[in-house]
């Protein structure tokens, strides 16, 4: 990293809290000011003739919720089977109500700004399943693994542009 | 503002009932023209002085200005300085517009910018008015009593002329609004109104104390003045008024001087008179609120003056008190106002809520309906003590739901109101002469659907104005009325309402569409040549078809059509259009009541439930074991079922959530290959082990549901696995990243707390590629054109004997005639009565039927036969009635020479008789006549019948049987071609409308055949048109006859075969 300005300084120490969860093996984390819940719901309405990767409608409480298959829209392969798959349901402000399935829950995790790689790139092998354009914001490194942290409100951007594509 | 609310209610809402009719006059003013009706002049008058009166009252100063001066105008035309002519009725009408307005907001009322209307009304007035009467206006007039002294009210000279021509006197008149409230409960509309109907109220102001208040008195004083001209002399007008004589002073007429004059000095005091130096009238209605302006306010009254500066007199309505209260000094204006309000509050209660709660109330609504709908399904049905509440949980959510709905319900004459306005204007502007008549007006529709109805609304109706309805001239040159007529129409039906926008225009010449739709390349000649009328003028609803170039040829209704269109189907309504060139145009709305909570059946495909809309459903049919292969039929690449006569197209909802993309032919083509196959292969599977016999109990057990469900005019069928049932449910829209799904139109959530996706049966339709304006509207077309043709038939129901039901087809019959017993008269055998000044022959059917007799009545009915030269008719006991019904003629329970058959009609076996084989055994030389001219052939000749009603395809074989030919039946065009080819035939009598091949396309292709293409062939059907008979004979029919003279056609079919 280049030269710090000194304004910046201050930004690279705020600290940023991420609800991290697991897919295919990998961590991923979403800002945790975005999230409204997590739900266990497993019972969707199939949309059909919307893309692959929505799941489906669910009720909460009364609402009816956009579900869109996280897997599927970051291209890794389907895995129906998995157990204890999630609900990541996120606030109003990132989009019209919706949330993502997941495949298990990690820790909520803390890091500073200055932690945060922003790139939208981070290896081959994830490049390679990933080639949605804004969807990584950056990479953060922890002890003993590596954070890769979406934008929220990227994803039913995809799923809308997925359809005139 | 701190005037009591619902003082300010009470005046909007009886300023806005005069308004309500106020525009109606206006413009049946203009229609009086040279000729005014002074009656309506007065009243329109009255009504914008009241609403003046009262605005001033409670110091709305922009209405009290605008309709000031828009008095002023009427003034002029009530004095006949001005007729109603067009330009002013246009400057009134925008006021009344403005008025309306204004009344809507009145809190922000006074903010409002109304200056252009004022200057249009002002610039109006000074370029009528005379230079004297200019003076006139410009010149203020100080009133004085007899003694001389300023009463404080300006009058110009000019109104002032205006008045004291009709009336002979002026007062002032004083009142104390809360003394009146209270006292008489009198409020101060109610005052105005009652002193508007004795004379006029040239002026008023009102005044109330100053603001430092003094505690402790009981009431304060709110002084109303009017200075009021009438025709009530002064010694009676305190009897009229009811205000005591101190509180009237009489306006010194005859000392009226120039206002060039000094004002005259204050004259000595006199008992309960204020004086008020001169202000605008405006001002002084402002200084109601405005303390500033009340500090202008001089009071010069002595004996007040001794009292307190800013204490007023307290004025006495009632009499009793005489004596002046001077120290009754009281600003608590707001608890008297409330007191008042408190008791006239007899009115029936209004409050203004605001359109956010309604909507909120509304959704909390919604949700109790499901949570309604998760009890119903949680309870324990057996507990009589829970089910008793659930019920009435039922009832009560029931009902809050309708009330809810109910306050969002408007009538749509609110929408409707301002278009006789708007054709009158463009009626005006494109030099046409434009009546608009309006029908259902009291039709109500949810608030936010009218609110969207209005633009598109106003764009029908302008079109019909612009493009429809063509100049005088070209009108009478087509020889049409020279006004032309728009007809607006609402009406309820069946939870939709529908409307109308019908003009009486050029209409839209689908050729010049068609033109169009070539030069735009949209279609080929080919495909355009399939397409029906209606498809054609679908067209220019397309966006942008006919804005691109000049549009007068096809009349230009593509401008922003499809907005319209498109903000319509937003709504969850449909358009359609129709027209004839030359005739008119007509656009049909049809529009859900309310958009939140609609009826749906839920159906079940896979594992999940889908909501159908209750407004596209017409039935539900099932198909049970080998019916499910042996009525479904295959048209082409689609798979069709015969409902009555009808081809229906079918649609899989499985298929069709299975493809994402718009079924192509050959995707059709495969799915009912498919399930063809499948179907024919377990049918054949299980017709060989019935055929083996080793399995005596086998079934094929099948079944097939689907969903007739309309689109428009449209019908198709969509297969489904199961039927749930009816709900209600609440319509969620669908999520935007979904939203543009087409067979999708929203979602909700259901009792069990899941989701199912209500489905979108337009979006289907187009999906599954049933194409818009399909076959299936050809066949109904023809159903409706050849109402004889169809499988119900209308027949007469009778009584002869106590017993029997007899019944006859109606189009065999002439009419019906009463007869009296007394007036039978008996020829031997036969009995004859009189009708028309002919001896009719009477036949009892007992005679000639084994039947019971005749019970006989004093009076009884003939019925007259058509088709019969003689005169000649049937005795009948009693009418039962007449029924449309599907006949299927039973011949083998009870048969008999002369009759047709019998069925079982309203519970009862009734008889059909054979008019014709009965008049043969009353009196067979009737007949022989044509025998013997035109004797049926020798040996036996085999005739094809097409016919597909069976009635009429039963009637005339019997006919045809009974002279010895031989009949092969078939149903419609394509069986009878089937049957042509099979077999030979001597002769072919074919009905035209039928469904699947009619009888144009059937003898076309014999002629254009191979085999036997020269047979003779006759047309028999129910038209009856020049035209048709033209037709026939280009096709090659060699005989036209019309349904249904036996003995026309037995002649015809005699000479027919002679040429054999």
């Amino acid at each position: 990293m280049e030269a710090v300005r000194s304004d910046e300084v201050f930004e690279t120490e705020r600290k940023r809290q991420f609800c991290s969860f697991w897919l295919s093996g990998r961590l991923f984390g979403v800002d945790i000011l975005d999230v409204k819940e997590i739900n266990s719901e497993i019972t969707f309405t199939p949309i059909f003739h919307a893309s692959k990767e929505v799941k489906g409608y669910v009720n909460i409480r009364g609402q009816i919720h956009l579900v869109i298959d996280l897997r599927l829209l970051l291209g890794f392969e389907r895995a129906d089977d998995v157990d204890g798959r999630r609900l990541i349901i996120f606030k109003t402000k990132v989009g019209e109500p919706f949330g993502v399935q997941v495949d298990r829950i990690g820790d909520v995790v803390e890091v500073t700004e200055g932690q945060i790689e922003q790139r939208t790139k981070v290896d081959d092998k994830l490049d390679r399943i990933v080639d949605a354009g804004d969807v990584i914001e950056g990479v953060c490194k922890l002890k003993d693994r590596l954070l890769v942290i979406l934008n929220a409100k990227s994803f039913l951007r995809i799923i809308e542009k997925g359809r005139s594509r | 503002m701190d005037f009591d609310r619902s003082l300010i209610d009470e005046f909007v809402a009886e300023a806005k009932e005069h308004l309500e009719t106020i525009e109606d006059d206006f413009l049946d003013l203009e229609k009086q023209k040279d000729n005014p009706d002074y009656t309506l002049v007065d009243k329109v008058f009255r009504a914008i002085h009241s609403i003046k009166g009262g605005a001033g009252f409670i110091g709305l100063n922009n209405i009290n200005d605008l309709s000031h001066n828009m008095e002023t105008l009427l003034s002029m035309m009530r004095s006949g300085d001005i007729k109603p002519e067009s330009r002013f009725i246009d400057t009134l009408l925008a006021g009344v517009d403005l008025l309306s307005t204004l009344l809507d907001d009145v809190e922000n009322s006074n903010e409002i910018d109304i200056s252009e209307i004022r200057d249009r009304l002002t610039a109006l007035l000074a370029k009528e008015i005379s230079p004297e009467t200019k003076t006139e206006l410009d010149t203020n007039v100080p009133l004085t009593n007899g003694g001389g002294r300023d009463l404080g009210f300006q009058v110009n000279e000019f109104t002032l002329r205006n008045i004291t021509a009709t009336k002979k006197y002026l007062y002032v008149l004083k009142y104390d609004l809360n003394i009146l409230a209270q006292q008489q409960a009198k409020s101060p509309v109610a005052l105005i109104k009652a002193l508007l109907s004795t004379g006029e109220i040239v002026d008023a102001r009102i005044e109330t104390s100053g603001d430092d208040l003094r505690a402790g008195l009981p009431t304060g004083p709110l002084l109303y003045e009017v200075l009021y001209a009438s025709i009530i002399e002064p010694d009676i007008i305190q009897l009229a008024t009811g205000v005591s004589p101190d509180n009237i002073i009489n306006v010194n007429l005859a000392g009226i001087q120039p206002a060039a004059t000094a004002r005259p000095a204050p004259a000595a005091p006199e008992p309960m008179t204020a004086l008020v130096p001169l202000v605008p009238q405006a001002a002084l209605v402002s200084a109601i609120n405005d303390s500033s302006e009340k500090k202008q306010l001089t009071i010069r009254d002595e004996k007040i003056l001794s009292g307190d500066v800013d204490r007023m007199p307290d004025l006495d309505t009632e009499g009793e008190d005489q004596e002046a209260r001077p120290e009754s000094v009281n600003g608590d204006r707001d608890a008297d106002l409330a007191a008042a309000a408190k008791i006239k509050g007899e009115r029936p209660g209004t409050i203004r809520i605001t359109v956010d709660i309604l909507d909120k109330l509304m959704m909390l609504a919604g949700e109790l309906v499901l949570v309604r709908n998760q009890q119903l399904l949680a309870v324990d049905k057996t507990d009589p003590v829970a089910r008793s509440v659930v019920q009435r949980l039922d009832i009560v959510t029931s009902e809050l739901q309708e009330s809810i709905m109910r306050t969002r319900m408007q009538p749509i004459g609110n929408v409707f109101g301002k278009f006789p306005r708007i054709v009158r204007e463009l009626g005006k502007k494109l030099g046409k002469r434009i009546e608009i008549t309006i029908y259902g007006n009291e039709v109500e529709l949810d608030k936010t659907i009218l609110e969207s109805l209005a633009d598109p609304l106003t764009h029908l109706i302008r079109n019909a104005c612009d493009h429809g309805i063509e100049p005088p001239d070209v009108r009478a040159k087509s020889r049409k009325p020279e006004t032309g007529h728009v007809v607006l129409r609402a009406s309820h039906e069946a939870g939709q309402i529908n409307i109308e926008i019908r003009d009486d225009g050029r209409g839209i010449s689908a050729d010049k569409v068609k033109k169009k739709i070539l030069e735009k390349k949209l279609k080929g000649e080919v495909e355009l040549a399939q397409l029906s009328e209606k498809e054609i003028l679908s067209y220019i609803l397309l966006p942008g078809f006919s804005t691109v170039e000049a549009v007068s040829d096809v009349s230009g209704r593509g401008v922003g059509m499809d907005v319209v269109k498109s903000s319509i189907e937003k709504l969850g309504g449909t358009l359609d259009l129709e027209s004839r060139p030359g005739e008119g145009t007509a656009v049909l709305l049809r529009l859900p009541l309310t958009l939140a909570i609609i009826p749906c059946l839920i159906v079940m495909m896979g594992d999940y439930r889908y909501a159908i809309p209750q407004v596209n459903l017409e039935e539900l049919v099932c198909l049970y074991d080998e019916d499910v292969v042996t009525k479904v039929e295959y048209a082409g690449d689609k798979e069709v079922f015969r409902l009555r006569d009808r081809l229906l197209p079918l649609v899989r909802l499985g298929e069709i959530l299975k493809r994402p993309q718009p079924f192509t032919e050959d995707i059709r083509a495969e799915i009912s290959e498919s399930h063809r196959r499948e179907y024919e292969q377990a049918y054949q599977e299980y017709l060989n082990v019935k055929k083996s016999g080793k399995d005596s109990e086998v079934y094929f057990s099948r079944s097939l549901n689907f969903c007739v469900l309309k689109v428009g005019a449209n019908r198709f069928g969509l297969i489904i696995d199961r039927v749930i049932g009816t709900e209600e449910i609440v319509v969620k829209p669908m999520h935007p990243a979904v939203k543009s799904l087409s067979i999708y139109s929203g979602a909700t959530v259901m009792g069990d707390g899941r989701v199912a996706l209500i489905l979108d049966i337009e979006g289907i339709a187009k999906h599954g590629g049933i194409s818009l304006e399909g076959a299936a509207e050809e066949i109904i077309d023809q159903l409706d054109k050849g109402a004889g043709d169809q499988e119900t038939q209308t027949v007469l129901l009778f009584k002869n004997g106590p017993e029997e039901q007899f019944a006859v087809a109606l189009p065999l019959v002439k009419r019906v005639e009463r007869v009296e017993a007394a007036k039978i008269e008996r020829v031997g055998q036969r009995e004859y009565v009189t009708i028309d000044g002919v001896s009719t022959l009477i036949l009892r059917l007992h005679d000639h039927l084994n039947v019971n007799p005749t019970v006989e009545r004093e009076e009884m009915f003939l019925l007259l036969p058509k088709h019969i030269k003689k005169p000649f008719g049937i005795l009948m006991s009693s009418i039962i009635d007449i029924e449309e019904t599907s006949i299927e003629m039973n011949t083998e329970s009870y048969m008999e020479d002369g009759l047709l058959g019998t069925d079982i009609l309203r519970g009862h076996m009734t008889l059909f008789i054979d008019i014709y084989r009965l008049i043969e055994k009353a009196e067979p030389e009737w007949f022989s006549e044509r025998r013997l001219r035109t004797p049926p052939p020798e040996q036996v000749r085999r005739i094809l019948l097409v016919e597909d009603a069976s009635f009429f395809r039963h009637l005339v074989k019997g006919y045809l049987e009974a002279d010895g030919y031989e009949v092969v039946m078939a149903e419609n065009g394509q069986i009878g071609l089937d049957k042509f080819n099979e077999i030979n035939f001597d002769l072919v009598v074919s009905d035209i409308n039928m469904p699947v091949m009619d009888g144009w396309e059937m003898v076309r292709k014999i002629r254009s055949g191979l085999k036997n293409r020269d047979v003779s062939t006759i047309a028999l059907t129910a038209l009856d048109s020049d035209e048709d008979r033209d037709k026939a004979k280009k096709v090659g029919f060699n005989w036209y006859r019309t349904k249904i003279d036996r003995e026309l056609l037995l002649t015809t079919v005699a000479e027919a075969m002679q040429k054999v």
